[in-house]
């Protein structure tokens, strides 16, 4: 494990023999399938004629360079954007949420409600705050929004998207403005959740060894399609050091920049 | 101490000199009266009433015409702001008109409502339109497009998007204006009862100017001095109380 002097304070410590374990609930999860799925910004075409499939609860990394396109494919996921051509199958708005790059929190709203956003009921504020106690920010409901650092924003924005018990969580680039620390605490946060709630987790991002850190499978976009499609086996959670590790990080690296060595 | 003491000694020593002055003879009580004989005037108005009579039908009229000025310039902006349409119908017209200053008005302001107190509310809600009009407006189409596109991915549409993003996204701007009309207000208020009034702080300099009673003219400037600066103090409230999340009002702590 990795750096866990850090995580201790934020997370409770996950027994192992439950990390371990296979066994985990995906029924929550929603399958999403995409065919054909082309998009074009006038006469610049972004995504041509993708075909994917998810299975539910599977963790995927839509990682390539910036500008290829893995952002306007989760935003055309999300039902932010509507594609050119094909046909999209993510389930309904309510079972999809979105984290963005920037925690996108209302200032004026304070930590609690703006988790609490778009709940109804009277037991809105309870949920808000269990989900908070998740993301281990408990104690900072009552504060404003500007007075958090970044990693606590897109830690709120986390709780917020999940008190929606969502099926699919669809992660843009929300940890790239954190220093390196926070993000492997971040890491390990959104695995564990993904781990419990069971749901499908979609992650864009520009760091392939985040990518090879979280997710199931690694799915490399480049020139509108999906250039690589390869299988994370690694056991969670995921050492940076074990073996294995860096082959794969290597390997789509090396797809990335255009040499893909056998 | 000694540094914030500083500052006051040049408004002190000015004050000192203006009192020596007057009294020697060297400055006539017809052009300045000592600042004692100020004091004295402001003392003996305020024992005799008259000075919460005129500061308050002078205050009636500064706010009601605020209240009809602002609160028009208000509805008119967050429907611009909001609606494409209505936009597109008013805005032209609306920056047409602002662009003639409120006091241009008075000739035909006479003309229509007379010199009665019609005339004066009709002078300063124009004037005090524009500043909450023009920041409503900017304030409603400035909120942040990436909070609005979350909102409505976390299922607020309507009413609720409104009350919960747009509007308190356009407070701060919206308080802006308020902040600039609640200025302008006094500003056009003395010029509209300096024209004509039977009661306010106009009447009162304005008739002391008749009987070449300097010391009550001299009160009267001073007093619209201290109502603009409670105005402003009243505007900075309102954003500290209506703005507790904002950076640039936000009290120390949380």
């Amino acid at each position: 494990m990795w750096l866990t002097e850090y995580d201790s304070p934020v997370l409770p410590r996950e027994p192992v023999a439950e990390a371990a374990s296979p066994a985990r609930d995906t029924s929550h999860g929603l399958a999403l399938q995409l065919r054909g799925v082309s998009k074009s910004f006038g006469a610049r075409h972004v995504l041509t004629e993708l075909d994917l499939n998810v299975a539910p609860g599977e963790f995927v990394a839509l990682v390539g360079r910036s500008g290829c396109g893995k952002s306007t494919l989760l935003r055309l996921i999300a039902g932010l954007d509507a594609p050119t051509a094909g046909r999209i199958e993510a389930g309904v708005a309510e079972e999809r949420r979105l984290m963005f790059q920037d925690a996108r929190l209302l200032p004026w709203k304070r930590v609690v409600d703006n988790v609490a956003l778009g709940l109804e009921g009277r037991d809105a504020r309870d949920r808000a705050m269990e989900a908070l106690s998740q993301v281990g920010l408990a104690g900072r409901s009552g504060d404003w929004p500007a007075t958090l650092s970044g990693g606590q924003r897109q830690r709120v924005a986390l709780a917020r998207a999940l008190v929606h018990r969502p099926r699919l969580l669809l992660l843009d680039e929300p940890l790239g403005a954190l220093d390196a620390l926070t993000r492997l605490e971040m890491h390990r946060l959104i695995e564990q959740l993904w781990r419990r709630h069971g749901f499908t987790a979609l992650l864009v991002t520009h760091d392939v060894a985040e990518a090879v850190a979280l997710a199931d499978r690694v799915l490399l976009i480049d020139r509108g399609g999906i250039a690589l499609d390869a299988t994370v086996a690694l056991p969670r959670p995921r050492s940076r050091t074990a073996p294995g590790f860096a082959e794969l990080e290597e390997r789509v690296l090396r797809h990335i920049v255009g040499q893909p060595a056998g | 101490m000694l540094k914030r003491l500083t500052p006051w000694l040049l408004p002190a020593a000015i004050l000192v000199a203006w009192e020596i002055a007057s009294r020697s003879g060297a400055l006539s009580a017809r052009i300045l009266p000592e600042p004692t004989a100020v004091g004295a005037a402001f003392w003996q108005l305020l024992r005799s009433g008259e000075l919460a009579h005129h500061v308050g039908v002078s205050a009636a009229r500064a706010f009601s015409a605020l209240a009809i000025g602002g609160g028009l310039g208000l509805l008119l902006g967050l429907l611009t702001g909001t609606w494409k349409q209505a936009e597109t119908l008013l805005d032209t017209t609306l920056q047409m008109l602002r662009n003639i200053p409120a006091l241009a008005l008075i000739p035909l302001v006479i003309l229509w409502f007379g010199i009665d107190e019609a005339a004066k509310l009709v002078l300063v809600a124009v004037g005090v339109f524009f500043p909450v009009y023009l920041n409503t407006f900017h304030g409603i189409r400035n909120v942040d497009r990436d909070l609005i596109e979350m909102a409505r991915s976390y299922g607020l549409s309507g009413f609720q998007l409104y009350r919960q993003v747009i509007l308190p996204g356009a407070l701060p701007s919206i308080l802006v204006g308020l902040r600039f009309s609640l200025g302008l207000m006094w500003v056009l208020l003395i010029v509209a009862e300096t024209l004509s009034a039977q009661a306010g702080i106009g009447y009162l300099t304005m008739n002391a100017r008749e009987f070449l009673q300097t010391d009550i003219v001299l009160v009267g400037i001073l007093l619209y001095a201290v109502l603009g600066k409670l105005a402003d103090v009243v505007a900075r409230w309102l954003e500290k109380a209506w703005l507790p999340w904002h950076k640039g009002y936000a009290e120390q702590g949380s």
